[in-house]
């Protein structure tokens, strides 16, 4: 009886149990999908075994009657593999998983969804072949798969997705022609497949999409002609084919892509003509043909695109004149024609596009004035006439009406001043000017242009001193005044300059000391004086100036020694100081600047001997020239260690003793001018000084060529070379003949490493 | 999305196709002493980047990256800059092959690839440089044969392919008779001078 009553009690217990416990089917499966990923920051934590239903888990929706038709999981950091069991869920509409870091591949059976409208599975890790089982999801709508790393090519099988509207594959590793079953989704609105490498030509079925909308292929291996096929679809807004192989002429067809607002053609190799047809174009918007082989002039008729905003066409080959009804195009905010072979002047009529912001027809022959009327572009930001023939003067009003950004008209013929009013509104950044024959002073307005990263107005014949103002333009990375005719001191508030990298001041009438306030230029990396009029010693805080890559102090009069500081500049390429008035020794120090390839020291009056340290200098190739000195003593045989040297001066000295054999070992050696000096001796004879000419060595009473009547030398088994290839015990025959008449070493006398030159020979 | 397929790409400053070519180079290689750090794709053009040098029609002459630390692929944009008079980047620790572009280089005077981990075989492009002076490729883990056609480079002066993995034999016509065993040492398995007139079948499968 009691056993009785336990069974009962027992059989409702669990009953209740069961009832309050279930999961339903559909959180199940959910559950077993979440298994198979990885959730670091716990954003499906929610995801309960314990509920019935998964309609309030994270990224869930359902149905009002509690079936799962979304499941959104976008960057929740999720990664792991994805498991296809989530495909069981019948009533899915909706699947998004991107923006997250799962990997593996896309499981083959991930295609039993049954109502599957949108997967995105964009901007993961995935890694496998084109994932053709999902071809089978014949509901499909929107397939987005951007962003991984799928490879293989997109087979037939895809047109078996008739509902598709959105193909979206864009940057992966696909491979491949696109398959012409393209043809039968009638209802595709959006190809996006760019940034992958799909190769071929564009199959004629393409055409047959009646829906398209934007064709999106840019940045693959596409190749063949213009897809003429194409203007039968008058949906088509948008032609993005740019980076890619086409080739041929762009057809006159064009004219019948009426629905075009984008046709981006840039970066593939079009030749032949602008067709006049584009005009044609009513709707176009942005226009992309740039950096391409499109010869021919621009086509008038370009003008009647009067809906156009953007128009590049730059990097071609373009000829004749830049047509002035362009200026008709009222909504124009970009117009770039840099690069191309256009002539005649710049049509003032441009200066009617009122909405222009970028203008950039740089790099062609185009000739006459700049149009005063650019004056009146309020929305003016970057404005580029570079390397053309322009002459006349710059529009005096030039930044009153307009936030300048970027100014650029360099190389070019102007004349008169520079625009008091160009950073009127303290945004221009960029300002150059240079190889024009600009004339007068800088404008009050750049002193307090606080904007201003770069200056620069090179060559020109500009007049006027580097005033204390301009040292608060503290954004200031470059200043170019080189070859001008500025005059007077460099100010000791040049220490302002804290952002400066580049200061060229070369090829003026600066006077006065370095000021030593140049030490504060922590960031200098350029520093260029050379032909002035300045004087006075190197400041030894110039030594501060660690970042300092070419100092060029050449053709002043600064007097004093070379402060020891100097050899601290250790990532010094180029070193020029020569034709001053520089005295005391060449300091070792300068033996540290490892990274020096030019060593230019002539034309001073350095005294003493060459530091041996000089041999350190293993970078050096272009020169080291210290000819023109008062230079005495030994040539040190570490020089020998410059094996990259090409060219090496040291006349008109007063060196004396003999050639060391290294200096022989300089295979790079080009040119070896000892001529004047007091050396004594046989000048080397191995092949690159064989071919070096007598000039080099004249003016040396005691110094002989080997071959003239009055060297002296013990005869030699061998006058060649003679190679000698892995052979133990044989010797490599230098024509070092006279090695054997003064054998008393040169090496003695300096401290330096052996030479493999040596070596061989001891 | 929609940045990624219909940017106006053109940047707002020209870059000239040299300074494309070098901004490749940037992208190739790890910069970590930001040696690179003046090449900046948004200036004018190249011959304000550092340890760039340009002639007076701002053409690139020189580049000079020698012991910069770098490492990271030479890339074959490189072939591009056809001023190029020196090519200096020896001493990093740049890997991969020597891209055969780098023949294209009409104008080269050195090509300095010495010290680094350079592997795959010497191209036979090079023999097109027909302005070279100094070959130094020493230093590296180069494989494969020294080509043949490197002989018809009348004007070279200094050859280095020392310390290297190069097999097969030496050429000796042309240039290649005024050098010495100083530039093919240390490579275990070059077979010595080729023997003219004498055919020879590889026993050790040199590529």
């Amino acid at each position: 009886m009691g056993g009785q009553k336990n069974l009962h009690l027992t059989i409702l217990f669990s009953c209740i149990i069961v009832l309050v416990q279930s999961l339903n089917e559909e959180g199940t499966i959910l559950l077993e999908f979440k298994n198979s990923l990885n959730d670091p920051y716990l954003n499906l934590q929610n995801w309960n075994s314990l509920d019935s239903n998964p309609c309030n888990w994270t990224g869930i929706l359902c149905s009002s009657n509690y079936k799962v038709i979304s499941v959104h999981l976008s960057g929740l950091n999720l990664s792991g593999s994805l498991s296809s069991s989530i495909c069981r869920l019948p009533f899915l509409m909706k699947m998004n998983v991107s923006q997250n870091f799962i990997s593996g591949p896309i499981p083959d059976n991930f295609n039993c969804f049954r109502n599957l409208e949108i997967l995105d599975l964009c901007t993961n890790r995935f890694h496998c072949e084109f994932p053709n089982q999902i071809c089978n999801i014949t509901t499909l709508r929107k397939l987005y798969l951007c962003e991984n790393y799928l490879f293989g090519e997109i087979l037939d099988e895809i047109g078996n997705l008739v509902s598709l509207e959105e193909l979206v594959i864009y940057s992966n590793n696909l491979t491949g022609e696109i398959p012409s079953s393209v043809g039968k989704l009638k209802r595709l609105k959006i190809i996006r497949a760019g940034r992958n490498y799909l190769s071929g030509p564009l199959p004629v079925e393409i055409s047959e999409c009646e829906s398209l909308s934007v064709l999106g292929l840019a940045e693959n291996w596409l190749e063949g002609p213009f897809p003429i096929q194409l203007q039968k679809l008058k949906s088509l807004t948008s032609l993005i084919l740019w980076n890619n192989q086409f080739s041929g002429e762009i057809p006159p067809e064009i004219g019948n892509f009426t629905s075009l607002e984008l046709l981006a053609l840039n970066g593939n190799k079009f030749t032949g003509a602008i067709p006049k047809e584009i005009g044609k174009l009513a709707q176009l918007k942005r226009l992309y043909i740039y950096t391409n082989q499109l010869n021919g002039t621009i086509p008038v008729e370009l003008a009647d695109c009067l809906n156009a905003v953007e128009i590049d066409l730059s990097e071609n080959r373009l000829t004749g004149f830049i047509p002035k009804n362009l200026g008709r195009i009222s909504n124009l905010v970009l117009l770039y024609l840099f690069e191309n072979h256009l002539q005649g002047n710049i049509p003032n009529e441009l200066g009617q596009l009122k909405e222009l912001r970028k203008l950039d027809l740089s790099i062609n022959n185009l000739t006459g004035s700049i149009p005063l009327e650019f004056q009146n572009l309020r929305f003016l930001k970057d404005f580029q006439l570079f390397n053309n023939h322009l002459n006349g003067i710059i529009p005096p009003f030039l930044g009153f009406n307009s936030n300048l950004s970027i100014v650029d008209i360099s190389k070019n013929n102007l004349v008169g001043s520079i625009p008091p009013n160009i950073c009127r509104f303290q945004k221009l950044t960029f300002l150059s000017l240079g190889s024009n024959k600009l004339s007068g002073n800088i404008p009050h307005g750049l002193k307090t242009c606080k904007s201003l990263e770069q200056l620069m107005l090179g060559d020109n014949l500009l007049t006027g001193s580097l005033s204390v103002e301009y040292t608060k333009l503290q954004n200031l990375s470059a200043l170019e005044l080189y070859q001008n005719r500025f005059s007077g001191l460099i100010p000791s508030e040049v220490g302002n300059f804290r952002n400066i990298e580049r200061l060229l001041l070369s090829h003026n009438h600066f006077t006065g000391h370095i000021p030593s306030e140049i030490g504060k230029l922590v960031k200098l990396a350029a520093f260029n004086v050379s032909s002035n009029r300045l004087f006075g010693s190197i400041p030894q805080e110039l030594g501060n100036c660690v970042n300092l890559e070419r100092l060029d102090l050449s053709g002043n009069f600064f007097t004093g020694s070379i402060p020891d500081k100097i050899g601290m500049l250790v990532k010094l390429e180029l070193l020029m100081i020569s034709d001053n008035r520089f005295t005391g020794l060449i300091p070792g120090s300068l033996g540290g600047l490892i990274r020096l390839t030019e060593l230019q020291m002539g034309g001073n009056v350095f005294s003493g001997a060459i530091p041996f340290e000089l041999g350190q200098l293993g970078a050096l190739q272009i020169s080291l020239n210290i000819s023109h000195n008062n230079l005495t003593g030994l040539i040190p045989s570490s020089l020998g260690n410059l094996q990259m040297l090409e060219s090496l001066f040291l006349n008109d000295n007063q060196l004396s003793g003999e050639i060391p054999n290294s200096i022989g070992g300089l295979r790079s050696l080009m040119e070896c001018n000892l001529s004047n000096n007091n050396l004594v001796g046989v000048v080397p004879n191995t092949p690159a000084f064989q071919k070096m000419d007598a000039s080099n060595f004249v003016g040396n009473n005691g110094l002989c060529v080997l071959g003239s009547n009055h060297c002296r030398l013990l005869p030699s088994p061998s006058l060649s070379p003679n190679p000698s290839w892995f052979k133990k015990g044989s010797r490599k025959k230098n024509s070092q003949h006279c090695f054997n008449l003064y054998r008393n070493d040169l090496a003695d006398f300096h401290r330096v490493s052996l030479l493999d030159y040596e070596k061989t020979e001891a | 999305m929609n940045n990624l397929l219909f940017c106006s790409c053109s940047s707002s400053i020209v870059v000239l196709l040299t300074g494309d070519a070098l901004y490749a180079l940037r992208r190739g290689v790890s910069d970590p002493e930001n040696v690179l750090q003046s090449w900046d794709p948004t200036l004018v053009d190249p011959c304000t980047w550092f340890h760039v040098t340009c002639d007076a029609d701002n053409r690139v002459t020189r580049l000079d990256l020698g012991n910069a630390k770098l490492t990271g692929k030479l890339v074959p944009e490189l072939g591009k800059l056809e001023r190029l008079q020196y090519l200096e980047l020896y001493m990093n620790n740049l890997m991969g092959p020597v891209p055969a572009e780098l023949g294209q280089l009409k104008s080269l005077v050195s090509l300095d690839l010495y010290h680094n981990n350079l592997t795959g075989f010497v191209p036979p492009s090079l023999s097109n440089l027909s302005n070279l002076k100094f070959l130094r490729l020493n230093g590296n883990r180069l494989t494969g044969r020294i080509p043949r056609e490197l002989t018809k480079l009348g004007s070279l002066k200094i050859f280095d392919v020392s310390n290297n993995d190069l097999c097969g034999t030496i050429p000796t016509s042309g240039s290649f008779s005024k050098f010495t065993d100083e530039s093919f040492m240390n490579n275990s398995r070059l077979e010595g001078p080729e023997l003219m007139g004498f055919v020879r079948y590889d026993v050790g499968g040199c590529k």
